[in-house]
């Protein structure tokens, strides 16, 4: 019977992850060696490397690693938990850029770039409708469309024409802003359908929920995305529903400075999705 | 591997998500389908239903699914149980932190039924594999 690899290895979507014994031997090495050939030709984001309890290695562990990351892009490695002895035998060697220490996981694992105010609203706006038009296409299997340039104007749309809002509210140092998802229970009930298939009964609970997994798709695939590509640091929410009853404690801005409303038109129908940034301190 | 024996809990706040996993898992033959509406909850069931699969979301009220992946791995009961996280949260250091926290795959919301139907095999029959290597 083989042995069990002693290095443990996964990739899951775009990373991979490699944990490294804490007693990493000289035997180690050819087990190590012929990994990092097959990893190299891995279509990944990015390797990290977890080097947790990893004190001493031996003299060949920090050439292979040197002579990996020349063989891919440097950015594309990353290393967490590294000791203080094995980080001074790392700086000894000169390989702290090919390493690449992470200092702060997670906060510090991707290059944050800084995002310059302007563009913030502009990227916001692109980046829901992409999410949008995944959601409206992958989970509810229909189209949409929505033109980046239009914004439509809060007179034009008063609330009372929809029957539920899902809000989201973002409130830290890099955004406060809150998110909503306009509809009628009508084209909800109809989503809700294309989801589920048409022999399902769709109650008041489904319709609901429908409200707040739509913003949920659409806000969570925006974040992620323009967090990891564009340097934004939106954070993780949970959307809750209003119905038409509630609606007069949303504190909705009048100004287009603050306020930009995207409509979303699909065959089932449209709905809004707003994001407010002139929200109460 | 028989459908009909498994059971698989579904963790998600949401009812229509809920809903549309325990439908994918019906079409797959796997009908024993427990649910749970945050973290809290799926550990009060998995102290008294044996599960073969979790499907989890990441965000939820009470206990994140990392958090409730964190505790399964910590008891001896549920360390080996499959996790698979259905979620939007597909940022890299969050794909990281679910490696780190023992995740066995990962769908990104939104998802396709075919891509969930996938996982759930693969999950299952490397879980199987593993299950007949270690005796």
């Amino acid at each position: 019977m083989s042995e069990r690899p002693r290095i443990f290895s996964r990739k899951l979507e775009r990373i991979h992850y490699i944990l490294v014994p804490m007693d990493f031997k000289d035997l180690d090495l050819a087990e190590f060696k012929a990994s990092l050939t097959e990893w190299r030709a891995m279509d990944v984001d990015m390797h990290v490397f977890d080097v947790k309890g990893l004190k001493i290695a031996p003299e060949d562990f920090y050439s292979l690693v040197r002579d990996f990351s020349r063989g891919i892009s440097p950015k594309k490695i990353a290393t967490l938990n590294v000791t203080e002895e094995l980080y001074r035998e790392i700086v000894s060697r000169k390989l702290a850029p090919a390493f690449n220490r992470v200092n702060l996981f997670p906060q510090d694992l991707m290059e944050k770039k800084k995002v310059a105010e302007p563009d913030i609203k502009r990227l916001l706006i692109r980046y829901l409708i992409r999410a949008a038009y995944s959601a409206v296409e992958v989970a509810l299997h229909s189209t949409v469309s929505c033109d980046e340039n239009y914004v439509a104007k809060a007179e034009r749309l008063p609330y009372t024409q929809f029957d539920l809002i899902s809000i989201i509210d973002v409130n830290n140092d890099f955004l406060k802003a809150q998110f909503r998802l306009c509809s009628s229970a009508a084209v909800l009930k109809r989503a809700a359908s294309a989801m589920l298939g048409d022999h399902v009964t769709i109650d008041s609970e489904m319709v609901e929920s429908m409200a707040s997994e739509l913003l949920n798709l659409i806000y969570g695939k925006a974040k992620s995305q323009l967090n990891d590509q564009e340097g934004f640091n939106l954070p993780p929410a949970i959307p809750r529903v209003l119905y038409q009853k509630e609606f007069g404690s949303i504190v909705r801005s009048a100004s287009p400075d603050h306020l930009s409303i995207l409509p979303l038109v699909t065959p089932l129908g449209s709905f809004y999705v707003e994001v407010d940034t002139g929200i109460p301190a | 591997m028989s459908a009909d024996k498994k059971t698989i809990l579904i963790v998600d706040d949401m009812k229509m998500v809920r809903f549309k996993l325990t439908q994918i898992c019906s079409e797959i033959g796997f009908n024993n389908v427990v649910e749970a509406a945050n973290g809290e909850e799926a550990l009060e069931v998995l102290k008294t239903v044996q599960v073969d699969l979790i499907l989890s979301d990441w965000n939820m009220p009470k206990m994140t699914g990392i958090e409730l992946i964190e505790k399964i791995r910590s008891s001896p009961q549920t360390v080996n149980v499959p996790v698979i996280f259905i979620t939007s949260e597909d940022q890299k250091e969050n794909i990281l932190r679910s490696l780190t926290a023992g995740v066995t795959d990962y769908v990104v919301k939104p998802f396709s039924d075919t891509i969930v139907k996938q996982k759930i095999f693969a999950v299952l029959k490397m879980a199987a594999a593993k299950g007949a290597s270690a005796q």
